[in-house]
């Protein structure tokens, strides 16, 4: 024998032991439960982003729609009420035309 | 006592805190492979023990209960091993020459260390699986992901140093 083997013998033969075993077993597993809520968290994430992205592309199908009779309900709503303002200022207008044209004559 | 493979289906169905009994039952055999291929280096050891925990905990629903539980707990340490040889590569590459260089503590079989301190990383990795653990050499092939051949072709290389 060798004095390579009677080292290889002599290392077979020793023994090692993981000092305080229980913490680190208790540690060990504190870092397998941070990692598999770590997971957890970003699986979640991802169901998040996907459900939320897909009810947005929904709503944006639908965002035509909307935008349409909400603009279609203002228009309806405001042009009679544009039209009376812009024909009553012009009225007002005329008016305040003639009033200042009938004093410029009696003034002068 | 409950067998490895009972062990690991518990946990698969009713939560991590089975696992703990593996831990404790492999804690001292991973932490001699990790002395052995670290050459001594406890603090590494520990981090090479803890990764390969951590790491067969992710990859668990993956076990083939028809094989030992010890065999591929091996494997996934040996793979871990590396991982930790890339990433001290990784950064050694980036350290300062003037810093002061960290000192390991070493412990164990100096012997047996200064012995295989001539052998590269990997070549001290697979003579202590082939010599110390009794791997065969596809085995030790099906670890590293190498063809028997190679292995058998790179320890012949390792003991042509050691003589």
């Amino acid at each position: 024998m060798n004095e390579m083997e009677v080292l290889v013998k002599k290392e077979k033969e020793a023994s090692y032991n993981q000092r305080n075993k229980d913490l680190f077993t208790f540690y060990t597993l504190t870092l397998i439960k941070q990692e598999e809520l770590k997971r957890r968290h970003r699986r979640n994430l991802v169901f998040v982003g996907l459900v939320s992205m897909t009810s947005a592309l929904i709503l944006l199908r639908e965002v035509e729609v909307i935008t349409d009779s909400f603009l279609g309900l203002i228009l309806n709503l405001s042009i009679p009420l544009l039209y009376n303002l812009f024909y009553s200022y012009l009225v007002c207008l005329l008016f305040a035309g003639f009033v200042v044209l009938y004093k410029r004559k009696s003034l002068f | 006592m409950e067998t490895d493979e009972e062990l690991v289906r518990r946990t698969l169905s009713e939560g991590s805190h089975h696992f703990g009994v593996l831990i404790q039952r492999y804690a001292d055999y991973l932490f001699g492979l990790g002395m052995r291929l670290t050459s001594g280096n406890k603090e590494l050891a520990e981090d090479m023990s803890q990764q390969a925990f951590m790491k067969s905990y992710t990859y668990l629903k993956s076990f083939d209960p028809q094989k030992s539980f010890k065999h591929w707990l091996t494997g996934i340490a040996v793979n871990s091993f590396k991982d930790l040889i890339a990433k001290e590569n990784q950064y050694s590459s980036l350290e300062d020459t003037n810093e002061p260089s960290y000192t390991p503590h070493l412990e164990g079989n100096k012997d047996f260390f200064t012995l295989i301190k001539p052998l590269t990383k990997e070549e001290r990795l697979m003579f202590a699986l082939r010599f110390i653990y009794d791997y065969k050499m596809d085995e030790i092939g099906d670890f590293l992901d190498m063809k028997s051949g190679t292995v058998k072709s790179k320890i012949s290389r390792a003991l042509e140093k050691l003589k």
